[in-house]
């Protein structure tokens, strides 16, 4: 239990402290989807840089890998794409908040139900920047390997059937 | 004139003011509820102006800045207990004279929160 008494008498700093934490608090929702939006907007902006860049080229590109690293672009791009899609939705949550329905007893007053908003707001504005920023690393890597990852060896290019002559033919001794 | 017609109580003006008495009066009147951890509401009616308030106190809150050192401090009603806070009017109530980025009448008071073993 917590008892109230009385504190000393207030400074002219203690009562900015407050006025400036309650317009803190009261500005807090507001603030946390402005910011949340402005990331939104820059990290869709890296990433549409980095796929519009022709960064990746699809099948062309991976085919002049050895077959081991070209699985292991498919790995990275396929972990980029879930962590991108991840991000983005952890972006456009803290930008926009959460479609939902609830029950009228678990109606908190405004200030309390805004704070808790912006703290979950803010919370998945951190995981969206982090897996957002992830994703482009992940796809610079997959690029990165797609550019100057080792060629297939010669001896691992098969022939297309139908093409193999007796000079090239293994003897088998029949 | 209609009879039924009276001229509204005249609001008392804005002003940036603390009194002993203040804090006296909120420790008789205010009331501690746990909203969730982390947020504390105090509830009563400011010493001043006499309109309903509640004053909310919160263990973190949003900034875009960077920060010093952790302050350590827990949540929830373990978060006040043992600190003072200094209290304003944060009533909704129109008081002239109040600029336009405050809230409430201006009267400003510092309580004390203790935990107390039952």
């Amino acid at each position: 239990v917590i008892r109230i008494t009385p504190g000393p008498t207030p400074t002219d700093t203690d009562l900015r402290r407050a006025q400036t934490l309650n317009r803190l608090l009261r500005s807090e929702l507001g603030r946390v989807r402005a910011a949340a939006t402005a990331w939104r907007n820059g990290l869709a902006g890296l990433l549409t840089a980095l796929i519009g860049f022709g960064l990746i080229r699809g099948r062309t590109d991976i085919r002049t890998l050895s077959p081991g690293w070209s699985v292991a672009v498919g790995v990275l791009l396929l972990i980029a794409l879930l962590t991108g899609a991840l991000g983005a939705l952890c972006l456009l949550r803290a930008a926009h908040g959460r479609a939902a329905v609830s029950d009228s007893s678990d109606i908190q007053p405004a200030l309390v139900a805004d704070h808790q908003e912006a703290i979950t707001s803010a919370l998945n504005l951190r995981r969206g920047i982090a897996l957002t920023l992830s994703c482009a690393a992940l796809l610079v890597t997959a690029v990165g390997i797609t550019w100057y990852g080792p060629a297939p060896h010669a001896s691992a290019v098969r022939a297309p059937v139908g093409v193999q002559n007796s000079a090239t033919s293994p003897d088998l001794g029949f | 004139m209609s009879p039924n017609r009276r001229s509204p109580a005249e609001p008392i003006p804005y002003e940036e003011v603390n009194h002993p008495d203040f804090a006296q009066h909120a420790t008789q009147t205010f009331t501690i509820e746990t909203v969730s951890p982390g947020i504390v509401l105090l509830h009563g009616t400011c010493p001043r102006c006499h309109a309903r308030i509640q004053v909310p106190f919160v263990d973190k809150v949003f900034r875009t800045w960077s920060k010093g050192r952790p302050d350590g401090r827990g949540s929830g009603e373990s978060a006040l207990s043992g600190r003072q806070e200094t209290i304003i009017c944060t009533c909704e109530e129109q008081h002239p004279n109040r600029p336009d980025d405050h809230v409430g009448c201006g009267a400003y008071w510092i309580l004390r929160f203790e935990q107390v073993i039952q």
